[in-house]
């Protein structure tokens, strides 16, 4: 499978390991990974005025390098892990395909670039990994991750609005589904879909603080070991709840790629010390 | 062939039109209207960045930017220049940072704000692709940023016209220096002429420059060697 890929600026800024685990992944399933060239920050933050596509320009010009790569290489499908990237993309993406008028607008305001036509196909890589089947997942699996509990956030930016979600939005399961293939067992949580308070961590930081303790705390009332997440913000989020708890509060979250990386018997990326834990909890002590 | 019979064109300078000879740069057509240079203008040879120009020409709604000494007139120009670009350039201190892109952001944050309009590049009169240059950096791609933007003048056109209102220029200075200073390898001939400079190989001739009265100076300047 070869697909055009768009990483996003933070994980090439913050999260170095959701890539490269990424990579490792893909490379397990023959996923080809193809970089958009010159691919722009995706705009980060969907524009919540209709009219306002001066925020999407980004994203467009993505497209734009996206669609000529797509065509040396044939696909016209772009995946991302990131589910921030995600969402904007595939929101601007469903916005150029439904309104011709705003189409037009862009393509005459990017007088510098080929038009856009939007034929490209945004999706996740949790949609990447559904077509392979995760029961094919689960016949590469090598170190099946047996008695590890982990509870599996989703966030928002994978579930609305409406017309981007990768599964149903109050009831998703995909994500279990991945964790069930690796031989884990997933945490089926209340807090799954709640907000963690995504950029309220620049100004309002208490907001963020009251949420993600609940996620935590809710994840951590089953016996979770980890909690997974697909998202760097949430990570982010997550990560500061954690430190405002006490030690034997805290849940560790790692990255989905990861885990599923530790699974196949790739590079994981985890920091040494969740990897050891979570080999320890499996009963297959490495010696690091 | 006399002045009046080459063919001229009409160019406004801050709105008042005038007839200049269509072979003279825009520079050369200030000074041809009357107007005498006390700024906006350096080394009249394309390389100092003083004399940004902005203009728009005849049934076209682009804003176009060059430099004065490099570019031609043409007819019905409507030109301003700008003598200073207003910009604060914050301290950094190299020993104390990496290089690395998010050292870069860290000082200009608001590159962030990118809109990738590339209106930054449009202005650029040295043709370097600004926009790309900054999403560079977004990426944490540090040596495409630099390589891009090794021809930079610092003219702050881009600066101008950026919504973002980024300072490019001295966002890539920082990116050029924290590459030079830790990924280049060192020039020898300039390490060897630093310590030249430092032992004091040029202090003789240097005070004897400073010794001269004006007239004497101008003396040596018109007799200096001129590279062809």
């Amino acid at each position: 499978m070869r697909v055009l890929y768009y990483p996003g600026c933070s994980l090439r800024n913050s999260y170095p390991e959701f890539e490269k685990s990424t990579y490792e992944v893909c490379e397990k399933l023959n996923i080809e990974l193809v970089e958009i060239p010159d691919w722009n920050c995706c705009g980060v933050v969907p524009s919540l005025a209709a009219d306002n596509v001066m925020r999407h320009i980004g994203a467009i010009r993505s497209f734009i390098n996206a669609q000529q790569k797509g065509k040396e290489i044939g696909t016209n499908v772009v995946v991302t892990v990131c589910s921030m990237c995600y969402n904007v993309l595939k929101r601007v993406n469903l916005i150029l395909k439904e309104e011709a008028d705003t189409l037009k607008n862009v393509n005459d305001f990017i007088d510098d670039q080929p038009d856009y036509v939007p034929t490209l196909k945004i999706v996740h890589f949790f949609d990447l990994l559904r077509e392979i089947g995760f029961d094919k997942i689960k016949e590469k699996v090598s170190t099946p991750l047996e008695k590890l509990k982990v509870a599996t956030y989703y966030g928002c930016a994978l579930l609305r609005p409406e017309g981007v979600q990768i599964d149903d939005p109050e009831n998703p399961k995909v994500f279990q589904d991945l964790v069930i293939s690796v031989g884990a067992e997933p945490v089926n949580f209340p807090f799954k879909i709640e907000c963690c308070g995504n950029y309220h961590i620049t100004f309002e930081p208490e907001i963020v603080e009251m949420r993600t303790r609940k996620i935590i705390g809710s994840a951590r009332s089953e016996n979770t070991d980890l909690i997974l997440s697909p998202c760097p913000l949430c990570t982010y989020n997550l990560n500061h709840g954690n430190e405002t708890l006490k030690e034997d509060e805290r849940v560790p979250v790692v990255f989905f790629t990861q885990l599923l990386a530790l699974a196949l018997g790739v590079k994981s990326y985890l920091p040494a010390e969740i990897e050891n834990q979570i080999l320890k909890k499996i009963g297959e002590e490495k010696n690091v | 062939m006399s002045e009046e019979k080459k063919p001229m064109v009409t160019i406004y300078i801050m709105g008042k039109a005038y007839k200049i000879p269509n072979t003279l740069t825009i520079m050369k057509a200030i000074e041809y209207a009357g107007y005498r240079f006390i700024r906006s203008c350096g080394c009249r040879g394309g390389f100092c960045g003083a004399c940004t120009t902005f203009y728009r020409v005849k049934n076209d709604y682009k804003l176009h930017v060059d430099l004065a000494c490099q570019k031609r007139v043409e007819d019905g120009m409507y030109i301003v220049q700008l003598p200073f670009i207003p910009a604060e350039k914050p301290k950094w201190d190299l020993d104390k940072m990496r290089p690395a892109t998010d050292e870069v952001i860290r000082v200009f944050p608001e590159i962030t704000r990118c809109l990738s309009c590339n209106v930054c590049t449009q202005a650029c009169p040295q043709d370097i692709e600004v926009m790309r240059a900054i999403q560079a950096l977004r990426r944490g791609d540090l040596e495409n940023a630099v390589n891009l933007t090794f021809d930079c003048i610092s003219c702050g056109a881009c600066s101008m016209r950026c919504p973002a209102e980024i300072t490019h220029y001295q966002v890539f200075q920082l990116a050029r220096r924290l590459y030079g200073k830790y990924e280049t390898i060192p020039a020898k001939h300039l390490m060897e002429r630093v310590k030249e400079i430092e032992e004091g190989k040029f202090d003789d001739e240097m005070s004897k420059l400073m010794d001269m009265d004006v007239e004497e100076l101008k003396e040596l300047y018109k007799k200096r060697e001129i590279e062809k």
